[in-house]
């Protein structure tokens, strides 16, 4: 039966290219035949080689996903194979014997008629003795391929590769067979393209590009000799002429990539960054992209620099952007309460990683919530925003940038390392929907026209006030960060003082009145005896294990979901649960403490049920299925 | 020809809100209140392209009697936020104004990391050897008896500018008001980043390193080495290394290009914004 969508697993040895090069290859190809492929979380660790395997997981069809799904693949491309039994004993740099779970095991987790491409090549040592690993013989111990009608097929990659006089065309073999068994022979014709792009500039790139051609050519060969030889009937046909005439529009970005689309497209034309994992990328792209439109990013010294010198930029009018993770955060709380000190808008990008501290720089984490919402030491304004998907981080960086420059306060636009680094569709933007709002910014030439003097910090009944861009004539620009009169001149009355705390957190309530978002509602709240409530990337898996529940216990199920997580309206929010004297209100997070759910708990004025992740992967749905399934509403329990 | 702005203007703030100053009678710092604006003026640079960045302590103080832009940074950010200010808006004079511990303890990494990359600057640090602020802590710039028996020596801020690579790096002496003035207007004219070691006393807290100790000390290189060559950066270390009497003027210039060379005439706030064709973008992320 033909299927229009699989998950595909990747798994290989760092340094084999497995994640990055083959996830950048598969997405051009991908995106080129107008597929829908979503390239969730690399599973990577924080050393450049490492003898512990990394993965990559691929998601492709030509309708949407709701979620990434489980741990459970359709098809495994076994890249390094385990053909190498030295690197399974050789110890770490640590001394420890590598604990990872070998290539093979991921074939326990292939669902039924899945397919599995291993590399069968034999080494033959100097001594004469063949060594390789069986592959088939170890998975054959793990599954019982006929029952579960799984295809195995062996392909000699290491030798081709040896052949061929590039070792590092191993990948290209690999995805030369992907594109066998997913019956995408147009394929074939985009990937020279894509290979262009990926090395069209290095040195050798003819000889690079047909090495690699060449090698997805063989790989592609021998997999459907194999095929055929075997008899396989895969049933991972994904229809390309099936396309829908709206997956044209789209392109295939990480969460990064279309943060810096938004912010190109929303007017920043100053960007700082401090090279962080996840969010590095973001700073990358906008090295290269903006000064196309007469901007610049900067790798400043530090993430301290990179707030104040983004402060600096922003301070004379024009719109910045910065972006950073946790730890970076941390060092960044000094310049967030000055920018709101002194009230100058700043959007501040904070991917996720899982903390504390160093903690796991390549794993991800929901647990900067508490930071972002209560860092700074003093009363400050904040509006915090969280993206789901690819394309809401393109309109909310946008919508962030808007929402500084009106409040002329940071704004946090908080995604985690799945979005971050995750790749997904988002459609095509249409400029016209683009809407620029600079707030009250005026020109020089526009403060001569008031009636009252230009003052810095003028008082109005919305707690906003005007300001100007640096460097005219007619006007001049007082901001500090010390307590200050309307005139930008230090104050020291309690008089002045009160008032100088009250305008500034005016602006928080002009918010909860003009911008403030209400959550997403999946489901009937009044209808459903569960409600689900997430924040951030957790929606996907939440509503797909809500979907399951349904489907199985015939329950209706609601899920709240919050994009404007801070500040929150408490009577609105309130109103929207409705009574909750008889709900059970689950709050989904990746984090240890449950940091959404104790505000929840706050605004509710009652318990909620936690449950909280904190396993630095993407939470998946059967996970929360696991668990929504199982209670029942025992309120003493909570 | 430049228009000569009346130095009154830039010193309005000043005379309007004057009723009290927040500085001790006779601090250095006040000297610059009155010669950064007198400078200004005879560069004919108006207010408004005038963009002051004060940092923390005593010296943070004297934007306030100032008449111009004024973004103030917090403890030791000066140099980050003036770079962000300069790169958004190449035509502002940005004028950073902090003091030694401000520059040379918690501001020391922007400092060294600022001076390299020879962003056109100019940095005044009012350096007093003490934190006057908090009332008479040690500063970097401090030469402690106390401290030296233990090993810890002052910084040295034109050897640390030097090593920076600072292209316009001088010393002055808040007691010698005309010739501190031609260098600050000197460092304004310098294409690059420029720092200024002045000297100001602290007369409430320092009560070693006073106006009769520096008057004591120090001298004007020109005047006593006519022929120096301020290109002659190993010239410029061996005189900073000199610490029994000081050497007052520029100790070392050159030129190189700046950051914001690169950049359009356009400030960033004029490029345009709306109707951003985003698809030349795409085809780049492919």
């Amino acid at each position: 039966m033909p299927n229009n969508r699989c998950k595909i697993v990747i798994a290989g040895e760092s340094g084999d290219g497995a994640t990055n090069t083959v996830g950048n290859i598969l997405t051009k190809i991908l995106s080129e035949l107008k597929l829908l492929a979503y390239q969730t979380m690399p599973d990577y660790l924080s050393v450049i080689r490492s003898p512990d395997h990394i993965k990559l997981v691929f998601c492709v069809g030509n309708e949407p996903w709701i979620s990434a799904g489980d741990e459970a693949y359709d098809i495994l491309i076994a890249l390094e194979g385990d053909s190498h039994p030295d690197t399974l004993k050789k110890p770490n740099r640590w001394g420890e014997k590598p604990n990872r779970g070998s290539v093979t095991d991921l074939a326990a987790k292939i669902n039924n008629n899945g397919v599995i491409l291993y590399d069968s090549s034999k080494n033959t040592l100097p001594n004469g003795t063949v060594s390789y690993y069986d592959f088939a013989e170890k998975t054959i111990k793990t599954r019982d391929l006929i029952k579960d009608k799984i295809s195995l097929i062996g392909i000699p990659i290491t030798t081709i590769a040896k052949e061929l006089g590039l070792a590092k065309t191993r990948n290209m073999i690999a995805v030369g067979g992907l594109i066998a068994i997913l019956h995408l022979p147009e394929a074939l014709e985009k990937t020279e393209q894509a290979l262009q792009k990926q090395f069209g500039k290095k040195k050798d790139a003819e000889t690079i590009i047909a090495k690699n051609m060449e090698a997805v050519r063989k790989g592609f060969e021998l997999t459907q000799r194999a095929i055929q030889e075997q008899s396989i009937s895969t049933s991972f046909v994904i229809a390309v002429s099936g396309k829908s005439k709206k997956n044209k529009e789209q392109i295939i970005v990480s969460g990064n990539q279309a943060i810096a689309l938004g912010a190109i497209a929303g007017g920043v034309r100053l960007a700082t960054y401090y090279p962080i994992t996840p969010a590095t990328e973001l700073g990358e792209v906008l090295k290269k992209i903006l000064p196309y439109f007469g901007g610049r990013a900067i790798q400043t010294s530090s993430e301290i620099a990179a707030i104040h010198t983004a402060i600096g930029a922003s301070a004379t009018g024009v719109r910045v952007i910065t972006a950073t993770s946790g730890p970076g955060l941390s060092l960044k709380i000094e310049g967030i309460g000055h920018a709101a000190m002194m009230e100058v808008p700043i959007l501040i990008v904070v991917a996720q990683r899982k903390g504390p501290d160093t903690g796991s720089p390549t794993k991800t984490e929901q647990a900067d919530f508490d930071l972002i919402r209560a860092g700074s030491h003093g009363d400050i304004p904040k509006i915090v925003l969280a993206p789901t998907n690819q394309e809401e981080c393109f309109w909310m960086t946008i919508e962030g940038l808007n929402l500084a420059d009106k409040y002329r306060c940071p704004v946090f636009l908080m995604t985690d390392l799945v979005l971050a680094e995750g790749k997904g569709p988002m459609t095509i933007p249409d400029s016209s929907k683009i809407i620029i709002n600079r707030g009250k910014l005026f020109r020089a030439a526009d403060i001569a026209k008031f009636e009252t003097p230009f003052l810095s910090y003028q008082n109005t009944p919305s707690g906003i006030s005007p300001r100007i861009v640096i460097g005219e004539p007619g006007a001049i620009q007082r901001m500090l960060g010390t307590t200050h009169n309307e005139a930008g001149r230090i104050t020291t009355t309690a008089e002045g003082i009160t008032e100088a705390s009250a305008k500034l957190m005016k602006k928080m309530e002009t918010y909860l009145k003009e911008d403030f978002k209400l959550p997403e509602i999946y489901g009937s709240l009044a209808k459903s005896f569960r409600i689900l409530t997430t924040w951030g990337t957790t929606r996907n898996a939440a509503l797909e294990a809500k979907e399951r529940f349904e489907k199985t216990f015939g329950q209706p199920m609601a899920l709240v979901h919050l994009t404007h997580i801070w500040p929150l309206e408490r009577k609105m929010i309130r109103a929207l649960y409705g009574d909750t004297n008889n709900k059970d209100i689950i709050v989904i997070e990746g984090n240890y403490t449950g940091q959404f759910a104790n505000v929840l708990e706050w605004i509710l004025l009652r318990k909620v049920r936690r449950l909280n992740f904190c396993h630095g992967r993407a939470i998946q749905p059967q996970e929360i299925y696991a668990f929504i399934s199982k209670i029942s509403f025992q309120p003493e329990e909570l | 020809m430049k228009k000569l702005v009346d130095a009154q203007i830039l010193l309005t703030a000043y005379k309007e809100n004057a009723t009290r100053m927040d500085l001790c009678p006779g601090c250095g710092d006040i000297a610059l209140v009155k010669l950064i604006p007198q400078a200004l003026s005879e560069l004919g640079i108006e207010p408004h392209k005038v963009c002051l960045v004060p940092g923390i302590g005593c010296s943070g103080q004297i934007a306030t009697y100032m008449n111009g832009n004024v973004v103030k940074a917090n403890h030791g950010r000066t140099l980050p936020l003036a770079f962000g200010i300069k790169m958004a808006n190449k035509h502002l004079c940005v004028i950073v104004l902090g003091g030694d511990g401000d520059g040379f303890a918690i501001g020391a990494e922007h400092f060294i990391n600022t001076a390299r990359t020879n962003i056109d600057l100019t940095y005044i640090v009012m350096d007093n050897q003490t934190y006057g602020l908090t009332k008479g802590q040690d500063s970097p710039t401090a030469y402690l008896e106390e401290l030296a028996v233990a090993g810890t020596m002052p910084v040295n801020p034109i050897t640390v500018a030097l090593a920076s690579e600072a292209s316009f790096v001088a010393r002055t002496f808040s007691g010698y008001q005309n010739e501190t003035k031609e260098i600050i207007k000197k460092a304004i004219l310098h294409k690059g980043f420029s720092f200024i070691d002045d000297f100001s006393p602290c007369v409430t807290f320092n009560k070693v390193n006073t106006y009769e100790w520096f008057r004591e000390r120090c001298y004007h290189i020109k005047a006593e080495f006519p022929n120096y060559n301020d290109g002659d950066k190993i010239a410029a270390y061996a005189l900073a290394e000199k610490r029994e009497r000081l050497a007052l003027g520029i100790f070392f210039q050159t030129e190189r290009p700046t950051p914001a060379d690169s950049l359009s005439e356009t400030a960033m706030v004029d490029l345009p914004l709306e109707n951003i064709d985003i698809a030349p973008i795409l085809e780049l992320l492919k």
